[in-house]
């Protein structure tokens, strides 16, 4: 049984992302595991060697590494393309990795055991860098959002396997030998990214210097620093993360202390860090898979981002506690164990997501420089920062855990007041943001009550556009929050928005406005406001007051806004009335009477259909064409039917109304399909089903398929049209009639060769049948829709129809990568540009030796209509040439065209007779 | 003036008139197949008045055989030869003639009005995509000369 479907389900992945995701997943898994390994390898030579107090200097000396790191990748990040600097920093930390293996042997200064361990930190921030980096240029913002979990998961398996595989290895080899798996880990991950950056995929970096808020340019400190500081939110965000960085280094150390003191030897304390570390990670796996999605949708924000700081207080009050009642003794190492883990696991599973979820309303190249720091640019500040003051710390004696006990207590309720801080930005961020561009409220909470008091006081002091922008936000999902300010709107002092608000009442059927809209209906003193507030009034069931009131009222104009609310309305009774009066509307003699009753049908087409409407295509034309105009998703089958009767004299309207009619026109469109003889109204029928699209619609085509394999063409491009995704049981049928399309395309070819041979002037004909190439083309680039994605053929038809040389070559390179070889090594040899001979030598195999020896058999061969049904000009250019150029044909072919219903056909044929 | 005559030429003639116009040089023959039987031929003398300045033009002529005269009043801006195009705008919106158009000598010109053309358009989804093609090249190539004559 085929299992990715239900994996890519799962995992919310489209098919044609997989490639991609996958890769990514294996990089990030391969090059996670290498650092499991180097970190328990360089922790425990560390350790085994020197005292935890030690590991400040650790942080200390990784600080400047780590800027340094951070500002290189920078450097290079936006003037080298990205999978070149991404196969340097995998070739450079394997190579790093190898040295420090070989190194070990020779080198026992006590610098070489400081400088491993700090290299760690490298490493991390390297990888973090290179692949998030990597990562943000593969997907638009949409597809960020769907693939970040399931990418940024990669990372947590990874380091779960990679530290279970090192805690068998670190039994039998010790501890420094994990520095070759890490080595040939980190080196495994290469080939990941060389697939991902074949595919090419990977982009270059680009500064966005179009976006709104300005780029600062420049160099150095100064610059950088400007960078992070200049928006509030930005700002912000870095000193939480400085905190939260802090805060884990100084837990970390804590509790690697503790651990040195219960376990002394290497293997130990391998062991020992290699089953937290995995525990941690399976952990961290378990609440963000299973919990993370639940809470942040149920708690919000603000209290999302608290669970962390309040569990570690927590922690620390019973670590405190438990020193105060017994002093260092089991339950401080194991509280400390377990604060390491929960703050290692609520970073990764709720603080991350949440930050980025936060990031959300910055725009591109803001939310760029906060992706930057959940990346790790503020670690070198946090590390040196921690490293400094546990010197500091070491430096006194007694109660040492007491007083980092006290500072962790301190640091975490600058993160609390940090998380409010944040969070007020996010309410500014956000409101600023929804006022300029459309959000849905998917993207944060309305329950959230500073949120709503935010959007509330946009309401009323926001510019017009800004509260349109929050209008539609609101109508992305109606509840009882959203409901309130959508009332608040109709007193707006702008037409637009009480218009726009009015409309939304409607669609979405919001209740609870009687008075309000009364008050619209009557008082305002825009019509189109009149009109929609009566409307809206007249569609509520019990509403017979109104009703009367405003089917009797003096302005016509609120009379049809009467009868069409009424029939918008879900209500039986309120239809009939409507439906009465609309039928003397239709039977009247005045043709002004029947010009309402169009404009009324119009404006209810998909919610209702009269049984006389009918009788409005009896009238003249141009009421005629109206009321095609009026039939809508509302539309009977009787009706379609009658319509389609028309199809001769107005194939344009009444193709426009089947399409609007949707999927009940399928069997009248069928019907007409197999009854009709003009191969154009057949054309525009199926292109009809295809606009129709759906299930039944795409069913029917396959259907005509199999009835009407000559038309296989028109088919395709109504199938693309619709949107069509091959299945098991299609992909089959849809390669055939690609294998077919391609075999004409290159008879054609063939043909052109053999014109080009003779000694006649046959240009004219040449053009034709590179038009009729092209169509082929078409055809072909429907098929791949339809077989590898439509996103992708839609790419590579606009490659194609360039003129420029090298998007050409792309789209035949992304033509090669997405479709199957056999089809599109054929099809690139048919459409790379050159001339015909050199296509010919390349295609020459593809077909059967051609039995068209003379020129007279490709004009004969275009004018009986094989391979393919050639287009009118073709074949009238053809009969013009023979007849030029003195070409002998068969009489009896240019015969059957005398009588063709083409004008050009019919008057060439004569000709040339 | 006469309208028509015995040699008038073939659809598929007209087709390839228009082909070999500068105008629709990159436009498939079968999209001009559409357009051709638009072209009514008319014949003129030398001399004649074809349109005058601030006359609202709803129509395009096409050069079959002979010159015409683009002036304003005496001053004469162009001399148009066999297979050039004038009027081309005003197929697609009817604003005033910006100069006169007068035949110079014994002239077949081709004519396609507007009123059958938007009809086409509406007919036939593709001519309106090749005609805006048409539009959107033209539109480059006096951007890029606007550009060029900047930088100048």
């Amino acid at each position: 049984m085929n299992r990715r479907p239900f994996l890519l389900q799962l995992l919310n992945v489209r098919p044609s992302e997989w490639k991609v995701v996958s890769k990514l997943f294996w990089l990030q898994f391969f090059m996670g595991t290498g650092i499991a390994f180097f970190f328990t390898a360089s922790f425990s030579h560390f350790l085994e060697k020197f005292s935890a107090s030690q590991l400040a200097w650790v942080m200390i000396i990784s600080s400047p590494l780590l800027f340094i790191t951070g500002w290189i990748f920078n450097k290079f990040e936006h003037t080298v393309h990205l999978a070149r600097v991404g196969t340097w920093v995998i070739v450079l930390m394997s190579v790093s990795i190898l040295f420090f293996q070989l190194s070990s042997n020779w080198i026992q200064a006590d610098w070489f055991y400081y400088l491993t361990f700090a290299w760690y930190y490298v490493l991390y921030l390297a990888s973090n860098l290179c692949f998030w980096s990597i990562t943000s240029t593969l997907f638009d913002v949409r597809q960020s959002k769907r693939l970040f979990a399931v990418i940024s998961g990669g990372d947590i398996p990874a380091k779960f396997i990679g530290y279970t595989i090192a805690y068998f290895f670190v039994k039998t080899v010790g501890a420094l030998s994990l520095l070759w798996p890490a080595f040939f880990f980190m080196l495994v991950s290469l080939p990941f990214l060389y697939h991902l950056s074949k595919l090419g995929v990977i982009h270059h970096h680009q500064h966005h210097s179009e976006h709104d808020v300005q780029f600062i340019q420049g160099k150095g400190f100064k610059a950088f620093v400007k960078r992070y500081t200049l928006n509030t939110m930005i700002r912000r965000l870095a000193v939480l993360t400085f905190i939260i960085s802090a805060s884990l280094a100084i837990i970390n150390y804590a509790f690697y202390k503790e651990v040195k003191e219960e376990h002394h030897d290497d293997k130990q304390l391998s062991s020992f860090i290699i089953l937290f570390m995995a525990a941690s990670q399976i952990i961290a796996l378990l609440v963000k898979i299973i919990f993370t999605g639940r809470i942040v949708t149920s708690i919000g924000i603000k209290r999302s981002l608290l669970i962390t700081p309040l569990v570690l207080l927590t922690l620390l009050v019973v670590i405190i506690s438990a020193i105060y009642a017994a002093g260092e003794n089991k339950l401080v190492f194991y509280t400390f164990g377990m604060a390491a883990i929960a703050i290692e696991v609520l970073r990764t599973a709720i603080t991350n997501p949440v930050f980025l979820t936060v990031m959300q309303p910055l725009n591109p190249n803001a939310r760029a420089k906060a992706h930057a720091i959940v990346k790790g640019i503020m670690d070198p500040f946090a590390f040196l920062f921690a490293g400094v003051l546990l010197v500091f710390l070491n430096m006194l004696t007694g109660h040492e855990l007491l007083v980092i006990c006290y500072i962790l207590g301190f640091l975490t309720l600058s993160w609390l007041v940090s998380v409010f801080m944040v969070n007020n930005s996010y309410h500014d961020t956000l409101v600023k943001t929804i006022s300029s561009r459309f959000f849905s409220q998917e993207e944060f909470k309305l329950s959230d009550e500073e949120v709503q008091q935010q959007i509330l006081k946009k309401i009323q002091t926001g510019k017009e556009t800004e509260i349109i922008n929050i209008l539609q936000m609101l109508n992305s999902h109606v509840s009882d929050d959203s409901k309130e300010m959508i009332f608040k709107l109709l007193d707006h002092p702008s037409d637009n928005i009480r218009k726009s608000t009015l409309l939304l009442i409607q669609n979405r059927n919001i209740r609870g406005a009687e008075d309000k809209l009364k008050q619209l209906a009557d008082h305002d003193n825009n019509k189109e406001i009149q009109y929609l507030a009566a409307q809206s009034l007249c569609k509520e069931q019990n509403h017979h007051q109104h009703q009367k009131h405003y089917l009797h009222h003096h302005d016509p104009t609120i009379r049809v806004a009467a009868i069409t609310g009424m029939l918008k309305s879900s209500d039986r009774s309120n239809h009939k009335r409507a439906e009465e009066i609309i039928d003397n509307l239709v039977h009247s003699d005045r043709g002004h009477d029947k010009e309402i009753a169009t404009r009324i049908l119009t404006e209810v087409k998909d919610d209702y259909c009269h049984p006389s409407h009918a009788e409005l295509f009896k009238g003249k034309r141009e009421l005629r064409i109206r009321a095609f105009k009026a039939i809508g998703a509302a539309a009977t089958s009787s009706l379609l039917e009658e319509v389609i009767t028309y199809l001769h004299q107005h194939p344009l309207h009444v193709t426009s109304a089947l399409h609007a009619g949707g999927e009940r026109s399928i069997p009248v469109i069928l019907e007409s399909v197999i009854n009709v003889n003009d191969n154009s109204l057949k054309e525009k029928l199926i292109i009809t089903l295809g606009k129709i699209g759906g299930d039944k619609a795409q069913a029917t085509l396959f259907d005509l398929l199999q009835m009407y394999p000559a038309d296989s063409g028109i088919i395709a491009k109504a199938l693309q049209r619709s949107r069509y995704k091959a299945t098991v049981k299609t992909e089959k049928k849809l390669e055939e009639i690609t294998f077919a399309y391609l075999n004409y395309a290159v008879e054609l070819l063939f043909m052109q060769r053999q014109l080009q041979q003779q000694h006649k002037n046959y240009d004219v004909i040449q053009s034709s049948l590179n038009i009729e190439l092209t169509e082929i083309r078409n055809i072909l680039i429907c098929l791949f829709g339809c077989l590898y994605g439509h996103e992708k053929a839609f790419k590579i038809r606009q490659g194609l129809e360039m003129k420029n040389k090298e998007n050409v070559a792309n789209a035949m390179e992304l033509l090669e990568m997405t479709v199957k070889k056999d089809l599109a090594i054929p099809f690139n040899f048919l459409y790379e540009p050159g001339d015909v001979e050199q296509r010919y030598n390349s295609l020459k195999n593809f077909l059967p030796a051609d039995k068209l020896e003379q020129a007279e058999n490709v004009l004969s061969k275009i004018l009986t209509e094989k391979p393919i049904l050639y287009n009118n000009w073709t074949k009238a250019s053809t009969l013009y040439i023979s007849k030029k150029t003195k070409t002998g044909i068969d009489p009896s072919l240019i015969l059957k065209f005398t009588k063709s219903e083409n004008p050009l056909l019919k008057e060439t044929a004569l000709y040339a007779q | 003036m006469e309208q028509g005559n015995a040699n008038r030429l073939l659809l598929v003639e007209k087709v390839l008139l228009l082909k070999s116009l500068a105008l629709f040089k990159d436009t498939p023959e079968n999209i001009l197949a559409d357009l051709a039987p638009l072209m009514k031929e008319i014949q003129y003398e030398p001399g004649i008045g074809i349109f005058k300045e601030g006359e609202t033009g709803d129509c395009m002529y096409i050069i079959g055989q002979g010159n015409v005269r683009i002036h304003k009043d005496h001053t004469t801006l162009a001399i148009l030869k066999d297979k050039e195009v004038f009027g081309e705008l005003s197929l697609l919106d009817a604003d005033t003639r910006s100069a006169s158009a007068t035949t110079e000598t014994d002239c077949v010109l081709y004519k396609i009005d507007q009123e059958p053309f938007y009809e086409l358009l509406d007919e036939r989804p593709e001519v309106a995509r090749g005609f805006i093609k048409i539009l959107c090249q033209r539109l480059r190539t006096m951007n890029e000369k606007s550009r060029q004559q900047q930088s100048n």
